[in-house]
C-alpha cells in the first residue's frame, strides 16, 4: 500500500494543475478565483486522509500494555487538529471566494480588535493546556520506571515475578542485542540477582547469546531493554509496542514494553514470526498484521532506512528458553 | 519584436506550459533511478599498488581518514607519515614486492582489458566464461557449483549496486566514495583473499566457502563498518554471495595477470633478459583463470571440521583449559601468539597486510571477535590463521593437528574467557595453583587489570 503515496502527490498535483490551466485557458468560463484552485487541493486533502485507513495508512496493530493509551492520545489530539484543520480550511476558502479581487468594490482597513486577538490567543491556548494534562497518564506508563524503583526498594521484582532483560546497542546500521545465557536467566528468579544486574546495566558474560536485527521474548513479560548506541543517535522504535526512545552516545537509558500478543511459533528447526494463533481453529496462521518491527527513528546516516530488524514474541516462556537454548547451542556453548 | 508580440499575445498558454512540465519533471524525479547499471560502464583496470607479500617494516602511525592504502608511496609529503614513504619505497624498489601496475605499456593494458572483459563481462551483464571448447568442463561447473550463472550474476549486480557499492566499489576494490572513511577498510576483493575462512587449502590458494560469504552477508563484522544484511531475502543473499565471488575471481586474474606483466617489463628496463613465453595475454587471462576458479571450487568442500570438540563438565575445567591456553598464548615455541599480541594485544605494534593497509593485532580485552565468537569460528581462525593479515596458522599441516587440537581448543578458551575480569582472576588463581612446581623464572603472570 506504501506504493501508493507517488500516486497520491502526483494526483493532487494533476487535479491542481488542471483547475489552474482551466481558469486560464477559459478565462469567460471560470471566473481566475484562486479560491477554487485551494478548495479543491484542500478538499482533496480531507478525502484522502479519510480513505487513507481504508488503503491501510494508519497506526499498526498495538501490542504492548501501554499501546491503548498512546492511541487514546493520539486520536484524541487528531480530533481537535482535525476539527481545526476543517474549520480554517473553510474559512479560508470562503475568505478567497468571497473577497476575489473586484474593481468596482472599495477596500476597507480595520486596525486591530482586541476581542478577536483575545479569542485567538486564548482558545489555543487553553486546547494545548488541557492536552498538555491530559497526556501525562500515558507518559508515564510509557516513560514512568517507578516499578523498577520499588523493586530496588523492595529488593524484589513485583509480585516476584522475574522481568526479561537485554541489552540493545545501535550503531551504523544496525542492532546488536545481548541476551544473557538461559542459565543467568534461571537466577534472575531470585530478585537480588536481577535487581544487580540492573544496577550494572547488565554487565557482559561470556556465555551471552548474542542477536543482530532480532529480539524476542515472551507474551505477558515485563521486558527491560538496557539501551545505548556505539557511534551516533539512534532512535530505538517498536512500532507495534508503541514505544520509542533515542539512543545517546555515551549513555545506557532503560526502557521498557510488556507484549499482550504473541507472533511466533516453531517451525521446523527454525522460528517463524508473522503469524496469529487462531484460538478456534487451534492452529497459527499467517498473518502480515502479525509481522512486527524494530526500527531506527533518527537520522542517522546513508543506511539509516535499512536500519531494521523484527520482533518475535513467543507465546510462552518455554518457548522464549527453547530458542534460547538453541541459540546457545548453535552459538556453541561448551559448558553444560 | 515579433517574439514579443507573441509572447505576449500567448502569455496565458506559456504559463501553463510552464506549469504542466514542472509537473511532469517532478513526477519523473519522483519515481527515482533504474536499479542497473548503465551498459558503457566497465570494470576499472586497477591503477593502484599491488603488494605481492607482506613488507616486513613497521608502519608509524595508522592510515588517516580519506586516505587511500599505500598512499604515502603516491605523496610526496612526509609530514604525516614521517620515515615511511623512504622504508616503502625501498621495499618496492629493492626488495620487488611491491609493484606498480601503472608501469603496463599502453598495448598491454588495452590487451588485458579486453581479455578481462570477454572473461568477467560488464557490470550491467557479469559472467565468468572461459570460452572454449577445452574450459567446458570448468565452465559447467562454475554454473553448477559455484552458482556464478548470468541470471543469478545479474540479480547480484543490481544488489550489490544498490547495498555494497559506496563502499565496495564498482570492480570490489574496496575504494566506493564512503570506503576511504572508514577504519578498518572495505574489503578489496581483488586479490581474491579473504580473512575470514574455513577451507582446509594451503595458506596461498585459500579462498572461502560460500556459507562464510553468507555469514558475514548475514552477521556483519563486529568492530567494523560491515552491517548486516539481515533482512534480505534468502536468493538475495545467495545472489550477493555470487557476485562477490566473480568479483573477487576477475579482481584475482587481473592481479595475477598484470604482475607477470609489470615484472617482465622491470626485467627488461633493468636490462635481464626475458623469457618471451610467446603466449598471449589472451591465454594467460584465460589459464589463470583456470587455475582461481579450481581453488575456489576446491574450497567449497573442504571444511575444516574438528575431530573433537570437547564438553567441559564443569566452569572450573574451563577456567583451566583457558590456564593452559594461556601458557600456548605465551610460549613461543607452541603458539606463541604473545609475539604479535604483545600483553595480550594490548601493547601491539603495527603492521601492514596484504592489501598494504594499517591494521595491529586483536588486543583481547576488548572482546571485539570479528571473525565471529562462536567457538568454531575461533577455532577456524586459529587452525587456518587470518588470510592476508599476517596473523599465521597454528597448524600448519595436517599431521601435526593430532597433537595441536587440544592446543587450540585451550587457546579458544582462553580467548573467550580473558574479556572478563572475574574470569582473569579465575584464571590467575588456576595458573599459580599449576604453576606452583616451576621456576619462579618460568611462571607466567596474567595481567588482571
Amino acid at each position: 500500500m506504501t506504493q501508493l503515496w507517488p500516486v497520491a502527490l502526483i494526483g493532487v498535483l494533476a487535479v491542481a494543475a488542471a483547475g489552474y490551466g482551466m481558469y486560464v485557458l477559459f478565462p469567460g468560463l471560470v471566473k481566475p478565483r484562486w479560491s477554487y484552485f485551494f478548495g479543491v487541493t484542500l478538499a482533496i486533502e480531507l478525502g484522502l486522509f479519510l480513505v487513507a485507513p481504508l488503503l491501510g495508512w494508519w497506526l499498526p496493530k498495538g501490542v504492548s500494555t501501554y499501546s491503548d493509551s498512546v492511541d487514546a492520545l493520539f486520536y484524541g489530539i487528531l480530533a481537535v487538529t482535525g476539527v481545526t484543520f476543517v474549520g480554517v480550511s473553510i474559512a479560508f476558502t470562503w475568505a478567497l471566494f468571497r473577497y476575489s479581487a473586484d474593481p468596482n468594490r472599495r477596500s476597507t482597513y480595520t486596525h486591530g480588535s482586541h476581542k478577536l486577538e483575545l479569542i485567538w490567543t486564548a482558545v489555543p491556548a487553553a486546547v494545548l493546556l488541557v492536552l498538555s494534562v491530559v497526556q501525562i497518564p500515558a507518559w508515564l506508563k510509557v516513560k514512568n520506571t517507578d516499578w523498577l524503583k520499588q523493586a530496588f526498594a523492595k529488593g524484589r521484582t513485583e509480585d516476584g515475578k522475574r522481568f526479561l532483560q537485554m541489552e540493545v546497542v545501535g550503531r551504523q546500521w544496525e542492532w546488536r542485542i545481548r541476551y544473557p545465557g538461559s542459565k543467568h536467566y534461571a537466577e534472575w528468579m531470585e530478585a537480588k540477582s536481577a535487581l544487580d544486574d540492573v544496577r550494572l546495566k547488565l554487565p557482559a558474560r561470556p556465555d551471552d547469546v548474542r542477536m543482530v536485527n532480532e529480539i524476542h521474548c515472551f507474551k505477558g513479560q515485563k521486558v527491560l531493554i538496557h539501551l545505548r548506541t556505539q557511534d551516533v543517535l539512534h532512535s530505538f522504535f517498536l512500532p507495534q509496542m508503541r514505544l520509542k526512545q533515542d539512543a545517546l552516545p555515551g549513555k545506557t537509558i532503560p526502557v521498557w514494553f510488556e507484549a499482550t500478543e504473541a507472533n511466533c511459533h516453531k517451525e521446523g528447526n527454525g522460528w517463524k514470526t508473522g503469524v496469529r494463533y487462531d484460538a478456534d481453529a487451534r492452529e497459527w496462521k499467517k498473518d502480515d498484521a502479525y509481522l512486527w518491527e524494530l526500527t531506527c527513528a533518527e537520522f542517522c546516516g546513508a543506511r539509516h532506512s535499512l536500519m531494521r530488524g523484527r520482533v518475535y514474541v513467543h507465546e510462552t516462556e518455554e518457548d522464549f528458553l527453547d530458542w534460547l537454548k538453541a541459540q546457545e547451542m548453535s552459538q556453541g556453548a561448551m559448558t553444560p | 519584436m515579433i517574439l514579443r508580440r507573441l509572447v505576449s499575445r500567448y502569455s496565458a498558454r506559456i504559463q501553463v506550459a510552464a506549469f504542466a512540465l514542472a509537473s511532469i519533471l517532478s513526477m519523473f524525479m519522483l519515481t527515482g533511478c533504474d536499479e542497473l547499471y548503465s551498459v558503457d560502464i566497465r570494470y576499472p583496470l586497477r591503477t593502484d599498488w599491488m603488494v605481492e607479500k607482506l613488507p616486513t617494516l613497521q608502519p608509524t602511525r595508522f592510515n588517516p581518514p580519506g586516505v587511500l592504502p599505500l598512499y604515502v608511496l603516491d605523496n610526496p609529503d612526509t609530514t604525516l607519515f614521517g620515515p615511511d614513504r623512504t622504508l616503502l619505497k625501498t621495499e618496492a624498489e629493492e626488495k620487488k614486492i611491491i609493484f606498480d601496475p601503472r608501469l603496463l605499456g599502453n598495448e598491454s593494458k588495452e590487451l588485458l582489458s579486453q581479455s578481462l572483459r570477454e572473461l568477467a563481462g560488464r557490470p550491467r551483464n557479469p559472467k565468468i566464461d572461459l570460452h572454449g571448447s577445452k574450459y567446458d568442463e570448468i565452465n559447467s561447473k562454475i554454473v553448477s557449483q559455484l552458482k556464478l550463472d548470468r541470471k543469478t550474476l545479474s540479480e547480484g549486480s543490481k544488489l550489490y549496486r544498490r547495498h555494497c557499492l559506496h563502499c565496495h566499489g564498482v570492480s570490489g576494490d574496496g575504494r566506493g566514495p564512503t570506503g576511504v572513511w572508514v577504519n578498518p577498510p572495505p574489503r578489496d576483493y581483488r586479490q581474491g583473499v579473504f580473512k575470514f575462512t574455513s577451507s582446509s587449502q594451503g595458506p596461498g590458494e585459500r579462498k572461502p566457502r560460500r556459507e562464510d560469504l553468507k555469514r558475514v552477508l548475514l552477521n556483519g563484522i563486529e568492530g567494523t563498518s560491515m552491517p548486516s544484511f539481515h533482512l534480505l531475502k534468502p536468493e538475495e543473499i545467495e545472489a550477493l554471495a555470487s557476485y562477490v565471488m566473480h568479483l573477487s575471481i576477475r579482481g584475482q586474474v587481473e592481479f595475477v595477470t598484470t604482475l607477470d606483466l609489470v615484472r617482465e617489463e622491470q626485467d627488461r628496463k633493468d636490462g635481464k633478459p626475458v623469457e618471451d613465453s610467446g603466449q598471449k595475454i589472451y591465454e594467460r587471462v584465460r589459464e589463470t583463470a583456470q587455475t582461481i576458479v579450481e581453488q575456489w571450487l576446491k574450497a567449497q568442500d573442504s571444511e575444516i571440521k574438528p575431530a573433537n570438540v570437547p564438553q567441559y563438565k564443569s566452569e572450573d575445567e574451563r577456567i583451566e583449559s583457558a590456564a593452559r591456553g594461556f601458557r600456548i598464548f605465551s610460549t613461543k615455541e607452541q603458539g606463541g601468539c604473545i609475539q604479535c599480541h604483545v600483553n595480550v594485544g594490548r601493547d601491539a605494534p603495527l603492521y601492514y597486510d596484504a592489501w598494504g593497509t594499517v591494521v595491529r593485532p586483536r588486543n583481547l580485552y576488548l572482546n571485539q571477535l570479528r571473525g565471529g565468537r562462536r567457538p568454531i569460528d575461533l577455532y577456524w581462525r586459529l587452525h587456518a590463521g587470518i588470510n592476508g593479515s599476517g596473523m599465521p596458522a597454528v597448524v600448519t599441516n595436517e599431521s601435526e593437528l593430532a597433537q595441536k587440537e587440544q592446543w587450540l581448543w585451550d587457546l579458544v578458551s582462553f580467548i573467550q574467557l580473558v574479556p572478563y575480569r572475574d574470569k582473569r582472576v579465575a584464571i590467575q588463581a588456576k595458573l599459580d595453583e599449576m604453576q606452583k612446581n616451576l621456576p619462579p623464572a618460568q611462571r607466567l603472570k596474567l595481567p588482571v587489570d
